[in-house]
């Protein structure tokens, strides 16, 4: 007998890993597909260069077709896990309103979501980073926002037992001491001890839609593979997920397909400090903008830095200039401009089949972006820098949309119960539904939206007693 | 319209049970429900069509003709709502319904509309000369009523196109479809949009019983298309009647392979011939024997372009293979296979289900002989077997084994040598590289050889075997007495005796002798005794 699995999910991700634990734990066979490779603690790329082009789609180089915006997403097994900063945050209440007035779906609050966001947060270890966690970096940071009358806050992160002070940096091409909760430590290792059956190196190239099972045909190591389930679950993002469909030949049935593709693009700002800042020490990220005024403006302000090569990047320019400029790494302190888009922007595909993502920021996101830059400068002005570099390249974080969730078939592509519309054995929840950009790191709630599908698909979901739509009846 | 059996049904006559359930092949979902019908409820069906009988042959071809048309067009308008219905019922894949049964009946209906005028107008053929001054004709004429039993794998491309024939050749016909896929309801829709051939067409739903009956209503002739097990019965319950029938039935059907090929189209041919509609087409693919010296890499070949085939029915054409239609088939697959492994034959690959569905995954067996059930009986599945050959008169030999004898085709650079195999091979089509491609050209007959069955349909021959031929000679009327009638005399029997000479004799003067004896017969035949 051929194997006919009861979910193939491609896509290792905090989707596809979350929702893997879920069904695995209620008895369903799953295989998972990943197309990158499997690594582990002492295994992970060394360097920034090698991280970048062995756990990332295109080396890390996926661009807009303006190349003004350049995206970045794993492949690897564990996905956007291992190389985010996993921090760990739920939406708030105007993320998830926007969600609900777009899709149509009233589930999408802060109420009803609560329940699934306590669940997946018991399967990780989360610390809030103190003030012992801080490095020069962020004492720069809290320093300048307390003098600008600005609020942060602490971050919250996924992690246990970092070790003395968050000691390094290379988090982002994969933790090195199993602390950073990553799908490999926590959902996917839990999913593989219930029966999970993973395959590494597969790069799915068509799913083909049949009324009982689905068939998923790619290639693995140079050869043909086809893999076979009575449903697929499709997380490989925003631009993986959107990518296959559209390769299935799904774009003339779904009208919305590629639609909607939002990104949070970050703008890294440098500031030179007499002191030595050695903000590539300790802990990598502590605290994070906090104030209102900025969430109202559409931008984050992240307390980070990177390592050399990005550093690099950064300064145009050759020779004794840019040998200068490096020279200086030990003082350099680094805020970044989250924007929260408001553009969306569409993902197509050409005649082989490659991506072609079309995203370009507008003035509404100048805006968002332009206000945050003057909250930098303010910021880096008060401290005394000596000087201050605005970020040349943009990079796009937390990829969105494409495949969005909603009730009305002409404007989203995934229903309610997070099945392609009129394709019940297709199913995504991963961020390529997200209805908007939230405005905040999406990871946890990734988790959240692939928990609550679980249960949907499971049939053991239920809908939130009425308390959401009586708050809303008491307010008025 | 089709109301006798209706009323037929509810005048109480009926004690038949509406028993056999039809399901969607793939959700296996409840559709409908269908029952065997009575003597009674059969005779109902031939009494209305006897009392309409007639109707269609007395308006001229062209009308007919006219009228099909609008059923052709109507199904090309409705193309996807009827692949819908037949990828339901028999779970096939969508392109394989599209292309086979949309696309084929479309096909031969242009070529019916086309070619029907010459074909099936009245004949004149040509008088001999002993009977100069006389006229002959052919008429083909309407054969009265037919019945047409199509069978589940091309529900509606061996159906439509067998009454469209019989239609256009101006029979009333009663059809009766599969009860594993009687894709209920359609035809009569369908045929709707022509009131004329609505009422000259009865569909009657059922199995084996509502065949037995409708036959033993004595059927002008009878169609059958389906096993060879099936036919034979049909054959016997036919015999004592007379009731003339017409088999299309199975084969195990053989591809040659010699070594100048281009393997990679000869390979791809392969198992589009072996695997489509999941290998349940009567001229599919069974048995491949290849020339020994690129018997190896044909085998690799095949086995890495068949491991691509995506096996789901796919609900937008893309999927290759489609779900076994009727259960009882299933069994014989897995029997064959399994029969074949035990007596030491070796999986290439497939041999196995895809988890418990009703679908197939693409099978290759080698190392098989004639001991094995899937080297001699019809599979009907996605499954070949591969047999290596040496020489010319081997691979003849091999493919010519075995009892049936649809069709084969032959693959060789050399044409000379492919015709040469092509004319020793005991079927009853052939297509050199390529592949069950005869059936392609609506203009070619369509049937087979041995066990296969008797009769062709397509083509004009196909066509004429709707209708019986009316010989027809026209004289004057005059007051001559033929020289050959009463009465016979001494004079006469002479003077035939030189006529003959003159017909049948050799030599130029002859012509002088025939017409001399000639005027003497008439001169003759005119005098009394």
């Amino acid at each position: 007998m051929a194997e006919i699995y009861d979910y193939v999910i491609i896509g290792s991700g905090p989707s596809g890993s979350v929702l893997a634990h879920y069904l695995t734990q209620a008895g369903a066979r799953c295989l998972m597909l990943e197309a990158g490779k499997e690594y582990a603690a002492d295994t992970f790329p060394r360097n920034e260069m090698h991280a970048n082009t062995q756990l990332m789609w295109n080396g890390g180089m996926d661009a807009s077709r303006d190349a003004s915006l350049l995206f970045l997403r794993g492949k690897v097994l564990g996905g956007g896990s291992i190389i985010n900063q996993c921090l760990l945050d739920r939406f708030d209440d105007d993320a998830l309103d926007d969600w609900a007035a777009r899709s149509g779906i009233h589930d999408f609050s802060t109420v009803a979501m609560a329940r699934h966001y306590d669940e997946v947060e018991s399967h990780l270890a989360l610390h809030t980073m103190t003030r012992a966690d801080w490095n020069r970096n962020a004492e720069l940071y809290v320093d300048g926002f307390e003098r600008c009358g600005m609020q942060w806050a602490p971050l919250r992160r996924g992690q246990k037992d970092c070790g003395l002070g968050n000691d390094c940096m290379v988090c982002l091409g994969g933790c090195p001491r199993d602390s950073k909760q990553s799908m490999l430590v926590t959902f996917l290792r839990q999913a593989r001890q219930q029966g999970l059956r993973v395959e590494t190196g597969f790069e799915v190239g068509q799913v083909i839609h049949g009324a009982r099972h689905v068939t998923v045909f790619g290639r693995q190591n140079g050869q043909s593979r086809q893999v076979y389930g009575r449903k697929c679950i499709l997380a490989a993002g925003a631009l993986g997920t959107t990518q296959l469909l559209l390769n299935s030949g799904l774009g003339d049935r779904l009208p919305a397909l590629g639609q909607q593709f939002n990104c949070h693009p970050q703008l890294m700002n440098v500031a030179l400090f007499d002191d030595f800042v050695d903000a590539h020490k300790g802990a990598f990220q502590a605290v994070k903008s906090n104030d209102p005024r900025f969430r109202k403006q559409g931008f984050k302000l992240e307390n980070v830095f990177a390592g050399p090569i990005a550093m690099a990047l950064l300064a145009p320019g050759y020779g004794l200039a840019h040998q200068r400029f490096m020279q200086q790494y030990r003082h350099m302190a680094c805020i970044e401009v989250a924007v929260r888009d408001a553009t969306p922007g569409a993902i197509a595909i050409d005649a082989q089949g490659r991506l072609k993502i079309t995203k370009t920021m507008h003035d509404a996101d100048w805006q968002r972006a332009n206000a945050g830059l003057h909250a930098v400068d303010a910021i880096f002005g008060v401290l005394g820098a000596r000087e201050i570099m605005k970020s040349p390249i943009r990079i796009g974080l937390h990829l969105m949309g494409g495949c969005v969730i909603g009730d009305n078939g002409r404007h989203s592509v995934v229903n309610p119960a997070f099945e392609v519309h009129d394709h019940p054995n297709l199913l995504i929840a991963d961020s390529a539904i997200f209805p908007s950009a939230p405005g905040i790191n999406p990871s946890l709630s990734i988790m959240a939206l692939a928990h609550r599908a679980s249960e949907v698909w499971l049939g053991s979901y239920q809908t939130p007693a009425t308390t959401a739509p009586l708050m809303a009846e008491a307010s008025l | 319209m089709n109301t006798a059996l209706e009323s037929a049904r509810q005048s109480g006559t009926s004690h038949e049970a509406a028993n056999i359930q039809v399901r969607h092949r793939l959700t296996q979902a409840s559709l409908y429900q269908i029952g065997d019908i009575n003597a009674g409820q059969a005779a109902a069906v031939f009494a209305s069509a006897r009392s309409g009988l007639g109707a269609l042959s007395h308006y001229p071809l062209s009308a007919r003709l006219q009228e099909l048309r609008k059923v052709r067009d109507l199904i090309f308008a409705e193309r996807e709502a009827i692949v819908d219905q037949l990828v339901a019922e028999t779970g096939k894949c969508r392109t394989d319904a599209l292309v086979s049964e949309i696309m084929g009946v479309m096909d031969y209906c242009d070529w019916l509309l086309r070619k029907a005028p010459s074909i099936l107008s009245d004949q004149k053929v040509a008088t001999p000369l002993a009977l100069l001054g006389k006229k002959s004709r052919i008429y083909h004429e309407a054969l009265g009523i037919v019945l047409i039993i199509s069978p589940w794998n091309y529900p509606f491309h061996i159906g439509v196109t067998s009454i469209f024939a019989a239609l256009a050749a101006g029979n009333s016909v009663i059809y009766k479809p599969s009860e594993l896929t009687p894709l209920h309801g359609l035809l009569e829709r369908l045929f709707a949009v022509s009131p004329l051939l609505r009422s000259a067409l009865q569909v009657v739903y059922g199995a084996g019983e509502t065949a037995q009956q409708l036959i033993a209503q004595r059927p002008a002739k009878i169609f059958f298309t389906g096993s060879a097990r099936t036919g034979k019965r049909l054959l016997a319950q036919a015999a004592p009647l007379l009731i003339p029938v017409e088999l299309e039935l199975g084969g195990k059907d053989a591809m040659l392979v010699f070594d100048d090929v281009n393997l990679a189209r000869t390979v791809a041919g392969c198992l589009w011939g072996a695997m489509t509609n999941a290998g349940q087409s009567c001229t599919s693919v069974e048995r491949v024997f290849v020339q020994r010296t690129i018997y190896d890499a044909f085998v690799r070949m095949l086995k890495s372009e068949a491991e691509k085939l995506v096996v789901n029915a796919g609900d937008a054409g893309d999927a290759d293979i489609g779900a076994i239609t009727a259960d009882f088939q299933w069994e014989i697959i897995q029997q064959h296979i399994q029969d074949a492994v035990a007596k030491g034959a070796r999986l290439v690959c497939g041999g196995e289900s895809l988890g418990d569905t009703l679908f197939l995954m693409p099978t290759i067996v080698e190392s098989v002989n004639d001991t094995m059930q899937i080297q001699t009986a019809e599979t009907f599945g996605p499954v070949l077997t591969l047999t290596p050959f040496d020489t010319e008169e081997e691979a003849v030999q091999l493919a010519n084994q075995g009892e049936f004898g649809l069709s084969a085709s032959v693959w060789s650079k050399d044409l000379a040598r492919a015709d040469r195999v092509a004319r020793l091979l005991e079927v009853g089509a052939v297509s050199i590289n390529n592949v069950m491609l005869t059936e392609g050209n609506p203009n070619l007959p369509f049937g087979g050889a041995r066990q296969s069955g008797f009769g062709r349909v397509k083509g004009a021959e196909g066509l004429l075997g709707m209708t019986r031929s009316k010989a027809v000679i026209i004289d004057k009327q005059s007051k001559k007495i033929e020289a050959n009638w009463y009465p016979y005399t001494h004079a006469k029997y002479r003077l035939f005796g030189r006529f003959m000479a003159a017909l049948f004799g050799k030599g130029i003067k002859r012509w002088f002798g025939f017409a001399v004896s000639g005027v003497a017969l008439e001169n003759e035949a005119q005098k009394p005794r």
